[in-house]
């Protein structure tokens, strides 16, 4: 790939990129506008994870990239050819191998160390969009952390359901400041982002921002003293593989109408499968133990 | 320049920056820089170069705090980064020995708290033993309960500018300390600094 940049991007761009991620840290959960560059995948399709993980990989590094925990999907594996061909590293489905995994709408679900990065593609970084269609107000009530009319909606929720119905883009109040979207990762994984040893960097390439959750950072999801925040659970565990821990999806069988639910971590699950058939697998703890 | 040059260098600017995002990510944690190889330049100035060509281009602008400005015109001959003044410069390079009055450097707005300046500034000696001439707890996001830091070669106002940093977050300035050796230590606004006796 000698007619591109070393990972595809040139180096200016890599260095905006860079400046703004190292701002993005020092200020946890604040979204750092950047400029976002034309990517050879449509914007909305994972560019702003692309450009962050473009300016950080090297030589050496390991590369994951999931979508939705499978690595398989049509976006995961173009995105993963396009990066580990520009930037010729070395790639893997699993988790323990990886230094920089790029993910859309998932953490896996062993642990990840300090010694790896975890990059959240993000569709819509502005949690107060909901309430707040307008960028000049919403940043407003970021910088007073008039947070009211996300607390209202909430509240709603519950008036109208008797529960918070938010299931993915779950608002968190991030080292007690700024409240901001862990991206349109389930609930299941929310709690996952609190205290955790890795750094978490999120791009947003359509909506041209960058934001980080550094590693022993508190991250609180909103909740209610008499209704507080829950993750998903399930009836009953993953048809292939039993696991009854993890973050489940449903699948239905188009002729028989039957339901199943299977492990979104596809490659967790399939470690799973080869231990029950008793073969040699190292898998990794849960992010609770 | 040919491509094997070029591509050293892309490969030192990537380490570089992963270090420094490692240290901005866990405050107080220690990593070590690579020299950055310029012969036009004193020695003591490798590792502040290296910052410099990972960091800035024209984009940005920089301010030198010594009298002489003997970094200024190769920074702006490698990096093409202008030249402000110190209430202006996104990056603040500071010379050991110099005390630059850094209430004047910009520490963003409340609207967009991330246009304010990075402070690189050299110390004689960043280490985690218990000698230094100066001993820091750190506490906040990227450590677990706390972290001690001893310096060397850190000017007292430099000190009390540093310890005050973190009390108006999210405004505030990010410093990124180098040493002699190279080893390189950030910290960032988020960051609650006290000075052990």
């Amino acid at each position: 790939m000698s007619m591109y940049n070393y990972g595809f991007l040139d180096e200016n761009t890599k260095r905006e990129l860079r400046r703004k991620t190292l701002k993005a840290v020092a200020i946890p959960g604040y979204q750092v506008p950047f400029g976002s560059r034309e990517m050879p995948v449509a914007r909305g399709w994972g560019t702003g994870g692309l450009q962050v993980t473009l300016s950080l990989i090297g030589l050496g590094d390991v590369l994951k990239v999931i979508d939705q925990g499978s690595d398989d999907s049509v976006n995961a594996c173009n995105l993963r050819d396009l990066i580990s061909e520009t930037s010729e590293v070395d790639t893997t489905t699993d988790t323990l191998e990886a230094t920089v995994i790029q993910t859309r709408h998932r953490i896996p679900e062993e642990k990840m160390t300090d010694e790896q990065i975890l990059v959240f593609q993000v569709p819509t970084p502005e949690i107060l969009r909901t309430v707040e269609p307008s960028e000049q107000e919403s940043r407003r009530m970021h910088a007073e952390r008039d947070y009211s009319r996300l607390w209202v909606h909430l509240y709603e929720d519950i008036v109208e359901w008797k529960e918070i119905r938010i299931s993915y883009d779950y608002p968190v109040l991030v080292n007690g400041h700024y409240i901001c979207d862990p991206s349109p990762i389930p609930r299941f994984d929310v709690p996952k982002l609190h205290q955790a040893e890795t750094l978490f960097l999120f791009g947003a390439g359509r909506e041209k921002r960058i934001y980080a959750i550094p590693p022993h950072t508190d991250v609180i999801p909103l909740q209610f003293e008499d209704y507080p925040f829950n993750v998903e659970s399930y009836e009953s565990g993953c048809e292939k593989c039993g696991s009854t821990h993890t973050y489940l999806e449903e699948s239905f069988d188009s002729n028989t109408g039957e339901r199943y639910l299977y492990c979104s971590d596809t490659s967790y699950c399939g470690k799973q499968q080869l231990k029950g058939q008793h073969q040699p697998v190292e898998i990794g703890v849960g992010w609770n133990g | 320049m040919n491509t094997s040059i070029l591509n050293a260098r892309i490969h030192y600017m990537q380490r570089l920056y992963r270090s420094l995002l490692d240290t901005m990510a866990r405050p107080g944690s220690i990593e070590q820089l690579e020299p950055y190889v310029y012969q036009a330049c004193p020695s003591e100035f490798q590792y502040v170069i290296g910052i410099a060509i990972t960091l800035l281009d024209q984009e940005v602008s920089f301010y030198e705090t010594s009298i002489s400005k003997e970094l200024t015109p190769h920074l702006q001959l490698l990096t093409r980064s202008t030249t402000k003044s110190l209430h202006e410069s996104d990056y603040i390079l500071v010379h050991k020995g110099t005390a630059p009055d850094l209430m004047e450097a910009k520490r963003g707005t409340d609207l967009y708290p991330d246009q304010s300046a990075t402070i690189i500034i050299q110390v004689s000696r960043i280490s985690d033993d218990q000698e230094g001439e100066v001993r820091l707890k750190l506490r906040g996001p990227g450590i677990k309960s706390e972290q001690m830091l001893s310096l060397d070669g850190l000017n007292r106002e430099l000190l009390s500018e540093l310890l005050l940093n973190s009390g108006r977050f999210p405004l505030g300035l990010d410093w990124i300390l180098v040493d002699d050796e190279g080893r390189v230590c950030c910290l960032p606004r988020s960051t609650k600094i006290v000075e052990e006796a």
